[in-house]
């Protein structure tokens, strides 16, 4: 408990250090301040930004997107994978197209996604869906095809159908494995909710980022990305919670 | 060798499991290998059945085959007069790895649950019943506790409290107590040969210890393996309910220790 706490304020200590050396780099005019702004700019910046509510909408439109695209994700990789586990043919006839499809780069996808949905919100869903998706995937995947034998053989016993085994042993089997695919997604979710923004100019943190940066407002620029890095950390830490709590009973032993 | 015919063993009344010619044997052609060889074996109704053997005689493989969970290659089960195809929650089968039997994301009153649900008992009923069946097996106090919290020996109670709740004509049990301590063990086996006088269950329990087999059982049989067949079947006459100490004691339990010890070593 105390060592604990020893931890955490090392590790605040760290990163007030880290904006006291950032503070005294601009200070002495190490760089442009056109370029890169002092941490007092920059959170000038942010509570100018929080205040007239553009930072808000911002937040929110990058918020969205990378919900529903990571939700789908999720969705289709915790399915996909629990066919392809528990399915010898589905996994025969999918196996080489997801192996191809794999390895592309999420950032290559959003050209046809354009073309498809146009500068929308969908086309980032769909981007978004499309690069989060693996972890999950393999996650669920390797979750479901490493069920217990012997609880297979408790369901028998029970009497249990198929869809009964799926969602009473087989999911909550594979669920801390999916949980680990679904913290990676949320990651990428958010970079490509970043950079989808600013291939098609829609609404949200990333294109502001962008923008600020052409218009060599940097106290904005790096507003935006200590926003992000805000959101990053929060997403996960509440991912974290949920999942301390959904898979309680592994911390509990003996 | 000993060998009898099971059936004149009991009443008139058929046997509540009969297994004929039950043979088993993995692979085809040279290297086939025959596990189970042409099994023939009553068991009456309310009987208390123990089953003992070198390891590798296949006895838990029989006792699969019974729970229906694996198919014989020759020979038929029948249980109360009906062919055994497959698993059933009549024939209820205990699991020595309790650790991996149970569901660990379930509380332990959610894992008794659990065969409540398949018996179709209304949700608002599940948690009283379940509880009821924790009470008979000590079990209260650690009702909202999960499996990977309890110590081996409760894990296997709540094991038995699960089988238990899909109220079983046939209770298999596949070394149940061997890989648990020895004061555990022996509670265990109290508790088992009471709820099986109590509920009339007819149980097939499986041992590799001799002991524990005449202890609990009301008959004895002895498999010899390579492949696995029945050497054996003996009455055990200790007047019940039999006591770890007195019993252990009984000439008549020494002498069954001491004709078994011979038979299993001859094998």
């Amino acid at each position: 408990m105390r060592h604990s706490l020893i931890l955490r304020i090392f590790a605040l200590l760290f990163a007030a250090a880290l904006i006291a050396i950032w503070q005294l780099a601009t200070d002495a005019r190490l760089f442009s301040p056109v370029f890169f702004p002092s941490p007092l700019r920059t959170i000038t910046a942010l509570i100018d930004g929080a205040s007239r509510g553009t930072l808000w909408s911002a937040l929110a439109a990058t918020c969205l997107r990378m919900f529903y695209g990571w939700v789908l994700a999720s969705l289709l990789g915790i399915v996909l994978g629990a066919a392809i586990a528990r399915s010898g043919p589905i996994r025969a006839y999918l196996e080489p197209t997801l192996e191809f499809l794999r390895p592309l780069p999420a950032s290559a996808v959003i050209p046809p996604a354009i073309l498809f949905f146009g500068l929308s919100n969908e086309m980032t869903v769909a981007v978004i869906a499309f690069g989060a998706v693996w972890p999950v995937l393999l996650g669920s995947y390797h979750g479901f095809t490493n069920v217990e034998p012997r609880l297979e053989e408790v369901a028998a016993v029970h009497g249990m159908g198929a869809l009964e085994y799926l969602w009473k042993i087989a999911f909550p089997g594979a669920l801390p494995d999916i949980f680990a695919g679904i913290r990676v997604s949320l990651a990428i979710a958010l970079i490509l909710a970043v950079v989808t923004e600013m291939q098609a100019a829609l609404p949200g943190l990333g294109f502001n980022i962008l923008m600020a940066q052409r218009m060599f407002r940097s106290p904005e620029l790096y507003a935006g990305i200590i926003v992000l890095g805000g959101l990053g950390f929060l997403t996960n830490q509440a991912l974290l919670i949920a999942e301390r709590r959904l898979l309680r009973w592994r911390t509990l032993t003996r | 060798m000993q060998s009898r015919s099971d059936a004149s063993a009991t009443t008139a009344k058929p046997p509540a499991l009969r297994m004929r010619n039950l043979s088993l044997s993995y692979g085809v052609g040279p290297s086939r290998k025959l596990i189970l060889d042409a099994i023939d074996l009553d068991v009456a109704e309310g009987e208390f059945l123990s089953i003992i053997g070198p390891s590798g005689c296949g006895k838990t493989t029989l006792l699969r085959l019974l729970a229906g969970l694996v198919p014989p290659s020759a020979g038929e089960i029948f249980f109360h007069e009906q062919p055994v195809t497959g698993p059933s929650r009549s024939r209820v089968i205990v699991f020595q790895d309790y650790g991996r039997a149970l569901l660990p994301w379930r509380k332990v009153w959610a894992n008794v649950a659990l065969a409540l649900e398949s018996r179709g008992i209304a949700r608002a009923e599940r948690r009283d019943r379940a509880y009821a069946l924790l009470e008979r097996m000590g079990l209260t106090a650690v009702g909202d506790y999960f499996p990977g919290q309890l110590s081996g020996g409760m894990q296997q109670r709540v094991q038995i409290a699960r089988a238990l709740a899909l109220e079983p004509q046939l209770l298999l049990m596949d070394e149940p107590f061997g890989a648990l301590d020895a004061m555990t063990r022996q509670a265990l086996q109290d508790e088992i040969a009471r709820l099986a006088l109590e509920q009339q269950i007819t149980v097939v329990f499986i041992t590799h210890d001799l002991e524990e087999a005449i202890y609990l059982g009301d008959r004895v049989v002895a498999l010899a393996a390579n492949p696995g067949r029945v050497a054996s079947s003996s009455e055990v006459d200790l007047p019940r309910p039999r006591n770890q100490l007195t019993t252990r004691e009984d000439p008549r339990f020494l002498a069954h220790r001491h004709r078994l010890f011979g038979l299993l070593m001859d094998h």
